[in-house]
């Protein structure tokens, strides 16, 4: 296994950013949590 | 313990010429670091330049007629149509197949071609994995053979980024104001979302498998900068006048953004490695981003390929690569080998390239084995499976036609196949044309030219012309030039070059020249000013070729034979100076280039650095695949001039060369034919036939030979003339073979009583002085000078026709100096006659 190293906690915004999208496989993951939580938000409050 | 592992990482396509200002705005920052740490260079593409091709050969270490990777596409084994080429049709072990049997694990993510995934010990996320329909509701399962092993699948599955998924945060950096983008009417923002969902879903299988797995070695591959290229190349700065305003404003930005993003990758891929892995960063060719850029392409096969540059990029890091260090001459060929030497593996003799000793700060002496492909035991190797109709891919043909790669395949199924097949063909006879195996390529192209509609036949008739032109068969050429001007009415080829090659062949010099020059005037490039400098050189016109090269030189700064030619042109025109700059910018730009390295020599021994001149001269020597013969000389002179610094010369003169030849020369009526009679005479022994005999004009005899006059065809007599003299005239004298040494006699005569003496051998007025006569023999008096000096194996002594009649023994003296033999000088002397001396001013 390669070395991992450590990222900074960061915001990911909803809309996601490039920066993420280079993060790779934990960046995309982490932004579509986002995406799912907010979608989630979203439906609850029209609810 | 230490693991010696290596990560190989594909930008396809990726290129210095955008990559330099990007570094030196701090926009590439983790390609920078990897750079100051690391060693970097041009890495050198070959013909045709497909990608598909290119990264098996890089795989491989061996050229597409050996892996069997010769394009796009390919045809199904159960012969049902056509697919986007697959592992199937190579030929060839990987690097990954070897590894897989010494031991070592490999994760591959991406490669083209990589699918069906092979079963290595290690992951394969092959290149099926990232393609995925742009439509939401479209369902996009993981085929079989897309990963290895199979039980990773549910691992990564969700690692695919769709189209769909990307927002203005994405969109922005590269297109600012893409609100304003009519998507009815333009589908690039279609195209950008595309080619960023499949590189995202790349990268985020790479960090995931490297990040998850173990591995000895690593290899990713990007598409990106290539798309991106193909899709916006046309709207990078410089504005190209073609292109309307509006667009130029909304796309600007996309190439370089492309490369930014890249670079953003490539950092995180860094931080998932450790200080042992050795990093290599490559791209299979460049791509033209200058004037060459092509806004309408032709409609053939792989035409988008025509914007691909000789040159791609190669980066490298590592425990034991040198740091911020610059290499040259790596090709694609090479990668292989020296991947394998970084494991102490040995290289396939059957590999066509070497190890890159160069990159290594400590070198590993290459092992070798006369091949893997015989070597028994496991390589995770495919059968092929002649069922796998599944295998065909909507998704990834759409793209290559998209693209412009390939045509739509014909509905018609069995025209689809004999379309595929023909270009498979052809490439393969591209391939042997690259390796100048011209009978091999010649054998395919002379039966695919048999070919009927619909297959275009029109390409493989212009590869026929290149290499009738290359072999120097004019007639053949001119025959495959007529039958593509007749066939041509849709093409639009440029077959001006080709022209110009045939007539000079036929000595139509002018004609040539005229032919290009209009060339020129219709559509002004770099090829046609070189060629036409080129022209204005074997004119010896050496200002008009300089300003020839020097146009080239505004459309392709960085052409490597540009930079040599002017030169060449520089030195003959007495500006040693610019010459060597010149000749620096040609090595820089190609390090193994031969004849640059000689005009250097030659230039700094005119400066009088005589020791690097060595250096060059003797570099020269060693690039050259047969013998550099002047190379050879010019050492052997700046040998002598170092012995005797005081000597003013260019050549030492006096000196016995061994098995020299001796020339008489001269315009025709200067005392040649004395002079051979002297040297006769003197004990010399002439190379003569006697077919010419005396006559009135020269009742001693004109000891001539007659396969002189056909020189410029046939040189290859002139061994016989070896410690002998024979009479040359003047024009001839540069079509000498450099491999003998001349001493040479020039006779010089008042051109007027020459032009009056020739006038009245042919029988007509001596008093009448044609002007033109008069300026064609001082301008090939002048040329004769300029020779002179550039030639190291001509050594020259002009000798006057009076003095040689009235002050024989002295120049009787000179000329046995001159020679460094025995002379009789008394002979010499008695042979002359005053009396012949007829026609004076």
């Amino acid at each position: 296994m390669s070395k991992q190293k450590k990222v900074e906690p960061f915001k990911i915004p909803v809309k996601g950013s490039l920066g993420i999208l280079a993060l790779g496989d934990i960046g995309v993951r982490a932004w579509r949590e986002v995406r799912k939580a907010n979608n989630l938000k979203s439906s609850n409050e029209k609810k | 313990m230490k693991k010696n592992k290596v990560l190989l990482i594909g930008w396809d396509a990726a290129d210095w010429k955008i990559i330099g200002p990007l570094i030196a705005k701090g926009q590439m920052p983790a390609l920078k670091k990897i750079i100051d740490n690391g060693v970097y260079g041009n890495m050198s593409t070959m013909n045709p330049p497909y990608s598909p091709m290119l990264w098996t050969t890089v795989a491989t270490g061996k050229t597409p007629d050996k892996h069997g990777i010769l394009g796009f596409l390919e045809v199904m084994p159960d012969l049902k149509g056509v697919r986007p080429v697959t592992v199937n049709s190579r030929k060839s072990r990987a690097l990954w197949n070897i590894f897989h049997n010494q031991g070592l694990k490999s994760n591959l993510v991406g490669w083209w071609p990589s699918f069906p995934a092979e079963p290595i010990d290690g992951v394969v996320v092959s290149d099926k994995f990232q393609k995925v329909s742009k439509d939401p509701k479209m369902k996009n399962p993981i085929l079989k053979g897309t990963i290895h092993p199979e039980s990773l699948v549910k691992e990564i599955k969700d690692l695919r980024l769709f189209p769909y998924e990307l927002t203005e945060a994405h969109i922005i950096p590269f297109i600012p104001n893409a609100g304003q983008i009519d998507q009815e009417k333009d589908k690039s923002l279609e195209t950008f979302a595309k080619i960023m969902a499949e590189n995202v879903s790349v990268h985020n299988a790479a960090t995931n498998v490297m990040r998850t797995t173990e591995w000895d070695f690593m290899a990713i591959y990007y598409d990106l900068v290539d798309h991106f290229c193909h899709a916006f190349m046309k709207f990078h700065p410089p504005k190209l006048k073609q292109i309307p305003n509006h667009l130029f404003e909304l796309y600007k930005d996309c190439v370089n953004s492309a490369y930014r993003f890249q670079d953003m990758m490539l950092e995180r891929t860094m931080e998932l490695v450790d200080e042992d892995t050795t990093v290599i960063i490559m791209s299979d060719h460049g791509y033209e981003s200058g004037n060459k850029r092509i806004l309408k392409m032709p409609k053939y096969q792989a035409a988008p390929a025509l914007e691909h540059r000789q040159f791609g990029i190669f980066v490298a890091k590592g425990p034991n690569i040198k740091a911020n260090e610059k290499v040259f001459g790596l090709s694609l060929v090479d990668i292989a080998p020296t991947i394998l030497n970084m494991y102490d593996l040995p290289i396939g003799k059957d590999m066509d390239g070497k190890v890159a000793l160069d990159i290594f700060k400590e070198i590993n002496p290459p092992k070798f084995i006369d091949t893997w492909e015989t070597v028994k035991g496991d390589f995770a190797e495919l059968e092929v499976n002649k069922e796998d109709g599944v295998l065909d891919d909507e998704q990834t043909m759409k793209q290559l036609i998209e693209l412009g790669y390939i045509e739509k395949p014909d509905d018609n199924i069995e025209t689809s196949i004999l379309k595929v097949k023909c270009d498979l063909k052809h490439n393969l006879a591209r391939v042997y044309i690259g390796k100048q195996d011209y009978q091999n390529a010649k054998s395919i192209l002379l039966e695919l030219i048999k070919e009927k509609d619909p297959v275009d036949i029109i390409p493989y008739y212009m590869d026929l012309l290149s290499i009738s032109l290359n072999e120097k068969e004019y007639d053949l050429a001119e025959i495959y030039l007529n039958e593509l001007r007749t066939r041509d009415k849709k093409f639009g080829i440029n077959t001006y070059f080709s022209e110009a090659k045939i007539l000079l062949s036929k000595n139509k010099v002018n004609e040539a020249l005229s032919v290009l020059t209009k060339a020129k005037e219709a559509k002004p490039n770099g090829e046609v000013w070189f060629q036409i400098g080129k022209i204005y050189m074997r004119l010896d016109k050496y200002e008009d070729a300089n300003y020839a090269f020097e146009n080239a030189l505004k459309f392709e700064v960085d052409n490597a034979k540009y930079h040599q030619a002017i030169a060449v042109s520089f030195l003959r025109l007495n500006n040693p100076e610019e010459a060597a700059d010149h000749a620096l910018t040609a090595i820089e730009l190609v390090k193994y280039f031969s004849n640059a390295h000689y005009t250097l020599g030659e230039a700094l021994e005119k400066l009088g650095d005589l020791d690097n001149a060595k250096i060059a001269y003797e570099t020269a020597m060693k690039l050259k695949p047969r013998t550099h013969h002047r190379a050879e000389k010019a050492l052997e002179n700046i040998e002598e001039k170092k012995e005797d610094l005081l000597q003013l010369t260019d050549k030492k003169t006096g000196v016995f060369r061994e098995n020299q030849i001796v020339i008489v020369s001269g315009l025709p009526r200067s005392g040649t034919s004395l002079m051979m009679q002297m040297l006769d005479k003197g004990g010399l022994i002439t190379l003569t036939d006697d077919n010419r005999k005396a006559d009135v004009s020269n009742p001693k005899g004109y000891l001539e030979y007659d396969p002189v006059m056909s020189l410029h065809k046939d040189n290859t007599w002139l061994h016989k003339a070896q410690n002998k003299s024979v009479k040359i005239v003047a024009p001839l004298l540069k079509f000498l073979d450099p491999k003998y040494r001349y001493k040479i006699i020039f006779m010089n005569r008042n051109i007027n009583e020459v032009i009056k003496s020739q006038q009245k051998m042919i029988g007509k007025d001596p008093e009448v002085l044609p002007t033109k006569l008069y300026n064609g023999y001082t301008k090939l008096l002048n040329q004769v000078e300029v020779w002179k000096e550039k030639e190291p194996s001509v050594e020259l002594i002009y000798i006057d026709y009076k003095d040689a009649l009235y002050n024989t023994e002295e120049v009787s003296k000179s000329i046995k100096n001159f020679l460094g033999t025995e002379l009789n000088l008394e002979s010499m002397r008695s042979c002359v006659d005053t009396s012949l001396y007829r026609n004076r001013e």
